[in-house]
C-alpha cells in the first residue's frame, strides 16, 4: 500500500519487465480533462556537447507550457533513455501537472554517455501514456495525448522490439482509450540516420518524423517553440474539438 | 505580413511609429501574429491583404460602437512604414485566460468561489448582452475568446477579445470552434451566441463542457455529435469524474436554462445568476463511483485546499494548516487564525470562532454576508475549547463551561451551565471527556440541546485512554492497558443516557476515524480500501470496500452526509 501522503503512484507498461512509469494519482486532480505529455529525451554519449543547449530546450518548452491557457489540463512526463540507465530510460518524472514543475530548479544538468535504446525509449513513451491514459479513463477523465522523442541517432541497444511499440501505437491511435494520440520523432544532429530513423518512423506508425537540423542554439529554440505549440495545439483539441473552422454564410 | 524576426517600425494610426522587436511577439494565431509594446497589443495579419481586401479599416471603424468595459475593441489601425495597413491595435488587458478557472487548480490557488463564478457569469452575460443590443453578433465567443481580469479580489471581470472576428453590419463571421456551435441552428444570431455563452459559463460553474463524460453509445470524440443528439451531462446515464463540481452550486433558474438548452434543445435568452427562480432539487452528479459488494460508494468533491487540512467541524467548517477556516458548503473563507485550540460554531447569519489564548477565551463573529469581524471582549479563563453539535463548551479549572452565543445588534457571550470536571484527571476528545476519579472513570458526555451527563464507565478503570469521540448515543475510546495493549470500546447510550450497552475489543493502534450521525449511523474507517458502516442501537453492519477509501484521514458529518477528508480534499460521500 503506498504511503498516505504520496501523490504519485507506479504503473506498469504492457507485459514487459522492466517498463514502468509513475503519475499523479487521478484523486488528486482537479481538471475534467488531460493532455498526457511526454517527452523522451536522448542522453547517449553522442549528444555530449550539446547537452547544454538540449537542456535548456527543453526548458524553455515547458515553460511556454506553463503559459498556455490550458496549462492546468497538461500532465507532463519526461524521460531520459541510453544504455547508462538500467532498463534503457530513467524517469525525470512522471505524468504531473506543471504546476508541480518548475523547470529551472527540477532539470539539473543532463549526464550523457551510453548507446541508443531508442525502441526502449519510444516503447515507454506511447505504452506509458496508454497505461496511464486507460487509469484517467476508467475514472471518467477525457483524455489525449502527445509524445516527443527526441534523438541524434539510431537504435543500437533495446529489449523492445518494433513489433511492440506499433501494437503500442495501434492502441493509443485506435480511440479506445484516448481520444486521440500524436507521436513525433525528432532527430537532432541526425542527419546521417536520417533514412533510418524515417523508416523506423513508418514501420512503428509514429505520426511524423522530423529532421530539426543542428544542435544549435537557435534550431533547438525552434524546436522548443514546435514543442510546446504542438502540445497547445493537442490540448486545444481534446477542450474544443479543435481550433475555429471555417463556416459558410448559412449553418 | 509574416512573423517579424528582426526589428522592425510600425505606423499606429492616430498614435505614432513604434518599434517591434521579435522579443515583443506574444502569440501566433491562424489568422496573424499579436505582438505587446508598453500597454498596447498589436495584431498583425498573416495575410497582407487581409485589410484592403475585407475592408477592416471599415470594420473597425464600425466596431467602436460595441465599446464597453468589458470588451476590447480595437482602436485604429496599424500601417507599414509605406502607409499600407497591415493590422490593427488595442489596449492591452492583464486577464488569466478563461479555461484556467474551470479547473479546481485554479480555483484552489486563487480562491475562486461560486460566489465569484456567479459575479463573472453575470458579467458576461452582460457583455452579450450589450454586444447583441448594437446589432452585433460574436459568433466565435469560444472560451479561448474569454479572459478573466482578477485584479480585484473576488470582483472578476470578463474581458472578450477577438473583436474583430464578430459579425457586424457587411462583415460576417468566417470561423467557428465546434465545441459552441449551435449544431441545431439554421443561421448565426442572437440565440447561437446564447449558447456559445451557455457552453462556456457551466465550465465556468462545474469544469466540464456540458456534452462531456461518459454516456454509453458515444465516444470520447463524439463530441460534435453529442451536441446534434442532446446527450448532455444531464442524461441519466452519464458518468462524470470527480474533478466535476457539483451542479448544485449553478443558482437554480439558470441551472434550468442550461437544462433546457443542452439537454431539451430549446434556446432562449439565459437568466442572470441572480435572478430568483422557482425552485428545483438539487441536481448532483456522479463524480466518483465504485462498485462495492454492498452497493457503490460515491464520493463528491466539495472542497480543495492548498493547505493541509487539519480539522473538520461539523457543519462543514475545515480548519487549514495555514490557519485559514473555510466553510465548504457556503464555500467561504471565514477567516485565518493563529491558534491550535478552536471551535466553531456555524449561524445562519455566519460564525462564531473561538480559540484559547494564554488560557483566556476569545471570540469573534464573522458576518456571513459582509465578511465583518467582530471581535468580543471575554474575561473567561480557558484552557481548552471544543464545539458540540452546535453548542460551544470552555474546559477551565471549575470544569467543563457552556458558552452562550447570541446576536442581537451585537455579539454577546454569555456562560451558561458549568459541569464539574477534575481539571487535571480528565482527558477531553471530539465530543467526550474521559474523567479519572481516583480509579474510577467517569464519561463526560454533552449531548441534546443542553444536557450533558457523567456517566460511570468501569471499563475504563484500568485503561489509559489515548483517542475519543462522541456523537449522537455513542462514545468510543481507545486506550492502554498496563501490557501496553490496546483496546477499543464503544458505548451505545439510551436515549437519556442513563444506560448503556459496550463492545470491545483489543486493536492495533490507537486511530479513530469515525464519525456518527443525527440518525444514529456510525461510518468509521478502521482499514485502507473499507468503510465500515453500523448502527449501534440494532448491530446493524456493512462493509463497504472502495480503494479510494485510506486510513489516516478525517470523517465528519454535516446534517446526515458523511464527509471524508483526506490531506487537501473535502469529499462528499453517500452509497448509490
Amino acid at each position: 500500500m503506498p504511503r498516505l501522503n504520496d501523490s504519485m503512484e507506479f504503473g506498469k507498461i504492457g507485459g514487459a519487465n522492466g517498463f514502468g512509469f509513475s503519475g499523479i494519482r487521478t484523486e488528486h486532480l482537479g481538471a475534467t480533462e488531460y493532455t498526457l505529455v511526454t517527452i523522451a529525451i536522448d542522453v547517449t554519449g553522442s549528444v555530449g556537447g550539446f547537452e547544454a543547449e538540449l537542456l535548456r530546450c527543453l526548458k524553455t518548452a515547458v515553460d511556454a507550457c506553463k503559459k498556455s491557457p490550458r496549462s492546468d489540463n497538461l500532465l507532463l512526463r519526461v524521460i531520459l533513455f541510453s544504455t547508462i540507465y538500467a532498463n534503457g530510460v530513467e524517469e525525470l518524472h512522471g505524468f504531473k501537472p506543471l504546476a508541480d514543475i518548475d523547470p529551472q530548479k527540477d532539470y539539473k544538468q543532463l549526464r550523457t554517455g551510453g548507446g541508443t535504446p531508442l525502441r526502449d525509449a519510444c516503447y515507454s513513451a506511447i505504452g506509458a501514456m496508454n497505461a496511464y491514459g486507460k487509469k484517467l479513463s476508467d475514472d471518467d477523465f477525457g483524455v489525449n495525448a502527445i509524445a516527443f522523442i527526441i534523438t541524434d541517432g539510431d537504435d543500437n541497444a533495446s529489449a523492445a522490439t518494433e513489433n511492440m511499440i506499433k501494437q503500442e501505437i495501434a492502441q493509443a491511435i485506435s480511440g479506445e482509450i484516448l481520444e486521440s494520440m500524436v507521436s513525433v520523432l525528432i532527430g537532432i544532429n541526425a542527419a546521417s540516420y536520417k533514412n533510418e530513423l524515417e523508416e523506423f518512423q513508418l514501420n512503428v506508425g509514429i505520426t511524423q518524423y522530423i529532421d530539426a537540423g543542428d544542435a544549435t542554439a537557435g534550431k533547438l529554440a525552434r524546436l522548443a517553440e514546435f514543442v510546446s505549440r504542438s502540445i497547445a495545439s493537442q490540448s486545444q483539441a481534446m477542450g474544443t474539438g479543435g481550433p475555429s473552422q471555417n463556416i459558410s454564410a448559412t449553418i | 505580413m509574416t512573423k517579424i524576426t528582426r526589428k522592425t517600425e510600425v505606423m499606429l494610426e492616430g498614435r505614432g511609429m513604434v518599434e517591434l522587436q521579435p522579443r515583443d511577439h506574444m502569440i501566433t494565431g491562424g489568422e496573424g501574429s499579436i505582438y505587446k509594446k508598453n500597454n498596447t497589443v498589436i495584431k498583425l495579419y498573416t495575410d497582407s491583404d487581409k485589410m484592403s481586401r475585407d475592408g477592416m479599416l471599415e470594420k473597425i471603424i464600425a466596431l467602436k460602437r460595441v465599446e464597453h468595459p468589458f470588451i476590447v475593441t480595437p482602436e485604429n489601425i496599424v500601417t507599414d512604414r509605406s502607409g499600407i495597413p497591415i493590422g490593427y491595435y488595442m489596449p492591452f488587458v492583464m486577464g488569466e485566460p478563461i479555461t484556467r478557472v474551470f479547473t479546481n487548480d485554479y480555483r484552489a490557488r486563487s480562491q475562486f468561489g461560486d460566489d465569484d463564478a456567479h459575479i463573472l457569469v453575470d458579467r458576461m452575460r452582460t457583455v452579450v448582452q450589450h454586444v447583441h443590443s448594437k446589432n452585433v453578433i460574436m459568433v466565435d465567443a469560444n472560451e479561448m475568446n474569454w479572459l478573466v481580469d482578477e485584479h480585484k479580489k473576488h470582483a472578476p471581470e470578463p474581458r472578450a477579445i477577438d473583436v474583430d472576428a464578430w459579425a457586424i453590419d457587411r462583415w460576417q463571421a468566417r470561423v467557428i470552434m465546434p465545441s459552441i456551435r449551435d449544431w441545431h441552428a439554421k443561421k448565426f444570431g442572437a440565440l447561437s451566441d446564447w449558447f456559445a455563452w451557455g457552453i462556456v459559463t457551466f465550465q465556468v460553474y462545474t469544469g466540464i463542457h456540458p456534452y462531456k463524460g461518459r454516456l454509453p453509445g458515444y465516444v470520447q470524440h463524439d463530441l460534435v455529435k453529442r451536441m446534434q443528439d442532446n446527450a448532455s451531462v444531464f442524461h441519466s446515464n452519464v458518468r462524470l469524474n470527480h474533478a466535476v463540481r457539483d451542479f448544485g452550486s449553478i443558482p437554480a433558474a439558470l441551472r434550468i436554462w442550461y437544462e433546457d438548452v443542452f439537454a431539451k434543445g430549446k434556446r432562449a435568452v439565459p437568466p442572470s445568476p441572480f435572478d430568483v427562480g422557482k425552485i428545483v432539487p438539487v441536481c448532483g452528479r456522479v463524480a466518483h463511483a465504485q462498485t462495492t459488494t454492498h452497493g457503490m460508494l460515491i464520493f463528491e468533491k466539495m472542497h480543495e485546499s492548498a493547505s493541509q487540512i487539519v480539522q473538520v467541524f461539523d457543519d462543514g467548517v475545515v480548519l487549514c494548516a495555514d490557519g485559514s477556516l473555510v466553510d465548504v458548503i457556503r464555500r467561504k473563507k471565514i477567516c485565518t487564525i493563529g491558534q491550535k485550540h478552536v471551535a466553531v460554531v456555524t449561524r445562519q447569519d455566519g460564525w462564531f470562532v473561538a480559540s484559547c489564548e494564554n488560557d483566556m477565551l476569545t471570540c469573534r463573529f464573522i458576518d456571513l454576508h459582509t465578511g465583518s469581524e467582530e471581535i468580543v471582549d471575554v474575561a473567561i479563563a480557558a484552557q481548552n475549547i471544543m464545539s458540540v453539535q452546535k453548542r460551544m463548551f470552555i474546559v477551565n479549572e471549575r470544569g467543563l463551561t457552556e458558552i452562550v452565543l447570541s446576536r442581537m445588534k451585537k455579539v454577546l457571550i454569555s456562560t451558561g451551565n458549568t459541569w464539574p470536571t477534575l481539571p487535571y484527571a480528565t482527558k477531553w476528545f471530539s465530543g467526550v471527556g474521559v474523567e479519572d476519579v481516583m480509579g474510577h472513570v467517569h464519561l463526560v458526555i454533552p449531548f441534546g440541546e443542553r444536557a450533558c451527563t457523567t456517566i460511570r464507565a468501569k471499563e475504563l478503570d484500568e485503561i489509559t485512554p489515548v483517542a475519543g469521540y462522541g456523537g449522537t448515543r455513542f462514545v468510543t475510546i481507545v486506550g492502554l492497558d498496563s501490557q501496553g495493549m490496546y483496546h477499543k470500546y464503544e458505548f451505545h447510550f439510551d436515549a437519556e443516557y442513563r444506560a448503556y450497552d459496550v463492545w470491545s475489543d483489543v486493536v492495533d493502534h490507537a486511530e479513530l476515524v469515525i464519525t456518527t450521525l443525527p440518525k444514529g449511523v456510525c461510518a468509521t474507517i478502521v482499514e485502507d480500501g473499507t468503510l465500515d458502516i453500523f448502527v449501534p442501537s440494532h448491530g446493524a453492519h456493512t462493509k463497504v470496500s472502495d480503494g479510494f477509501i485510506k486510513t489516516g484521514t478525517h470523517l465528519a458529518h454535516i446534517d446526515n452526509t458523511v464527509i471524508y477528508t483526506d490531506d487537501h480534499t473535502v469529499w462528499r460521500v453517500r452509497m448509490k
